[in-house]
């Protein structure tokens, strides 16, 4: 009896709808902080609770949704991401599931703004709770995250890998991130992966709420980073200074922004490892760096520009700590090269057979539209 | 067919997606794996070259060289007197002399650059005074001193050279393809021509009249001198095999060792005039007391010198 349970569990629906299940009951709005008054501030936010903790007093409640609408909410925003993960298991190993990946995700952003609307709606829908709808919006960010962005590098990577180490080549790589880097591999890939997701990518100036003046006098400064964020109140005459920390998946377009850092964070590091094993150019590997930088100063830029029209109270200067680390490994393996200390021990090189031939996009597209007019015109 | 397919596969991924370009390869996806495009290309190409491969039905004139009482004059000095020579398809002629024989004065009539004073001269047939266009159109010529358009890049220069002979692009990429390897160009297609040292101009100047589909009909002054020992060797090798597939190749040249091994027919010339003509044999039966290429040749122009 358990073992036909066991098995049925072991199948793969329940075992997703258990994943999205348990996530529906873990906080994604984490708030600590200690503020200016003295007194200790924790908020927990979860789906169908939250925990308030201020001044010592502990309240803990559900949400105040009507839990039938809660539901629909969840089916709603997780559908296309259980979705993306069934297809993505009956996906043959050689399709790419990268476009069906950027789908989801925009279904998903799309799901997500009619359930934000919709509340008005529908009876019993209202929830006072706004650290539900900041926990909702977390949700879908986590589910993201888990069900659609990690699943689909998983796959492209493997797709991509040329062919399995032999030994002699494993303790060849071995050595060389030794050298480089004094980790082994599986250290250094988990290390940059988590410089990608907690290292901060930019420090946040707050400006004044009434006047809107930035600066970096303003009593508030902060590191920005994909998981969290951290606010220091600067000491001022009236008040002591104060941290305020922030595990929060944050707000609809700050969670799609964070995506999207986040994604050029992990191609980045992904790109990186690539390089020490000679398996990519520094010139491949330099660009994509420019391109997260150059996308942080232009979304920072921007952000300065909001604030000046009063649109946003704070914007943040780019200050990519995994980009700079990314650039020491770079320039760490190009001075043992140059000193002699390391040779090029390429592990394996895709042959020419194996390459992935990238078409430009103009011929691609020219492509599409002969490909539709043959279909639809002639 | 299997040539072609064999040039596809050599091909690097620009190269693949230009060729696919040409022939309306349909690509709807932004990667495609190499294995795939190359079958996919291989697969078009065989379908262009249905009816076999256009080149190999061309034929030659019987005469694709034809001089006729060829006299050139500057001023009162005689370069060239009287000069009668035919090159068949399937021949190489070595035109063989001292210096100041008149051997590049000979090639740049036939080129067409400089006109005869008297005599004729006929390329596949066509009088290159009567008809230029229809004669230069046929014929490849390589110059003594090779010059070209220094701020060309090599890779502009071999598909201008292509459009200049129209041939049809599809074959152009895969002709280029194929002596940009059997010359080693691949890494200066992107240089400017006036960067070039001689040797990898005379290559370039080789590929371009290559890109023209055989057979060919080919006036080439010195060929060999500048080129490397691999590519003189590929240039030899390349030359003979042309001439079995039906081409006609005049060589001027000074070296009898490169001669002695090129060449089917020797023109001997001295001073303007023709001293010797025929194949080895007949050469070694004019002059009886020669044993080699060089004591034959000395023998023809001034006799051999005194030790």
């Amino acid at each position: 009896m358990l073992a036909r349970v066991g098995e049925k569990l072991r199948s793969f629906w329940p075992v997703q709808l258990f994943k999205a299940i348990i996530l529906v009951f873990i906080p994604y709005s984490i708030q600590f902080g200690v503020w200016s008054t003295g007194f200790v501030v924790v908020d927990l936010g979860s789906m169908f609770w939250s925990l308030h903790y201020p001044a010592g007093t502990l309240l803990v409640s559900l949400t105040s949704m009507n839990p039938w609408t809660a539901a629909a909410n969840l089916l709603v925003v997780a559908g296309p991401s259980l979705y993306f993960c069934y297809r993505l298991r009956v996906m043959s190993a050689e399709e790419s599931p990268s476009r069906l990946a950027a789908a989801t995700m925009v279904v998903s952003l799309i799901c997500l703004v009619l359930v934000s609307y919709s509340y008005w709606f529908v009876p019993g829908g209202w929830a006072s709770d706004s650290v539900y709808w900041q926990s909702l919006q977390g949700f879908v960010t986590v589910l993201l995250v888990l069900f659609v962005f990690i699943p689909t590098l998983q796959r492209v990577s493997s797709q991509r890998l040329p062919r399995r180490l032999t030994r002699s080549n494993k303790h060849i790589r071995d050595r060389l991130y030794l050298k480089i880097a004094g980790f082994a591999p599986r250290h250094v890939s988990k290390l940059m992966v988590l410089a990608a997701l907690i290292l901060p990518y930019g420090v946040g100036l707050f400006a004044d709420t009434y006047t809107f003046i930035l600066s970096f006098s303003s009593p508030l400064v902060g590191f920005a980073s994909v998981s969290y964020q951290i606010l220091y109140l600067a000491r001022t005459p009236d008040k002591p200074s104060s941290i305020v920390l922030f595990f929060q998946l944050g707000s609809m377009a700050a969670g799609f922004f964070m995506l999207s850092v986040l994604g050029l964070q992990v191609l980045f590091a992904h790109e990186i490892l690539r390089y020490l094993e000679d398996r990519v150019t520094k010139k491949r590997v330099t660009l994509i760096g420019l391109t997260l930088l150059v996308s942080l100063v232009l979304i920072g830029a921007l952000t300065g520009v909001g604030v000046n029209l009063g649109l946003f109270n704070n914007a943040f200067i780019p200050f990519p700590v995994s980009v700079l680390i990314g650039l020491w490994l770079i320039q760490r393996k190009d001075q043992l090269l140059l000193e002699g200390e390391m040779e090029l021990t390429t592990p394996e090189l895709p042959t020419l057979y194996e390459q992935e031939v990238s078409i430009p996009i103009i011929y691609v597209l020219e492509s599409r539209l002969k490909k539709w007019f043959r279909r639809y015109i002639s | 067919m299997n040539s072609v397919k064999s040039i596809v596969e050599r091909m690097d991924n620009d190269e693949l997606i230009r060729l696919a370009r040409q022939l309306d390869v349909s690509l709807t996806d932004r990667k495609v794996k190499r294995n795939l495009l190359v079958e996919t290309i291989q697969g078009e190409l065989e379908e262009h070259y249905r009816e076999g491969i256009p080149w190999k039905k061309t034929r030659l004139n019987d005469l694709a060289i034809q001089i006729n009482d060829l006299t050139k004059k500057f001023g009162k000095t005689v370069a060239v007197r009287g000069l009668n020579l035919a090159v068949r398809p399937g021949q190489i002629v070595g035109l063989v002399g001292p210096n100041g024989a008149g051997k590049t004065t000979t090639l740049r009539i036939l080129a067409g650059i400089i006109r005869p004073t008297e005599g004729s001269v006929l390329v596949n047939g066509f009088d290159m005074n009567a008809h230029p266009l229809k004669a230069k159109q046929r014929l490849g010529y390589i110059p003594e001193r090779p010059t070209c358009y220094p701020n060309l890049k090599v890779r502009e220069y071999l598909t201008f050279i292509a459009k200049i002979y129209r041939v049809p692009p599809i074959d152009a990429t895969l002709r280029m393809k194929e002596y940009v390897d059997l010359f080693q160009l691949n890494g200066l297609l992107d240089a400017y021509i006036g960067t070039l040292s001689k040797g990898n101009l005379q290559r370039t100047l080789l590929v371009g009249i290559f890109v023209k589909p055989p057979p060919h009909i080919l006036a080439l002054d010195e060929p060999i001198y500048g080129l490397d020992p691999r590519g003189a060797w590929s240039l030899k090798v390349h030359l003979k095999k042309l001439r079995d597939e039906g081409s006609a190749i005049l060589v001027s040249t000074h070296i009898l060792e490169v001669a002695e091994d090129l060449c089917d027919r020797f023109v001997i010339m001295n001073e303007g005039d023709v001293v010797g003509k025929g194949t080895l044999e007949e050469l070694h039966d004019q002059t009886p007391n020669a044993h080699t290429i060089e004591e034959i040749f000395l023998e023809l122009t001034g006799g051999i010198p005194e030790a």
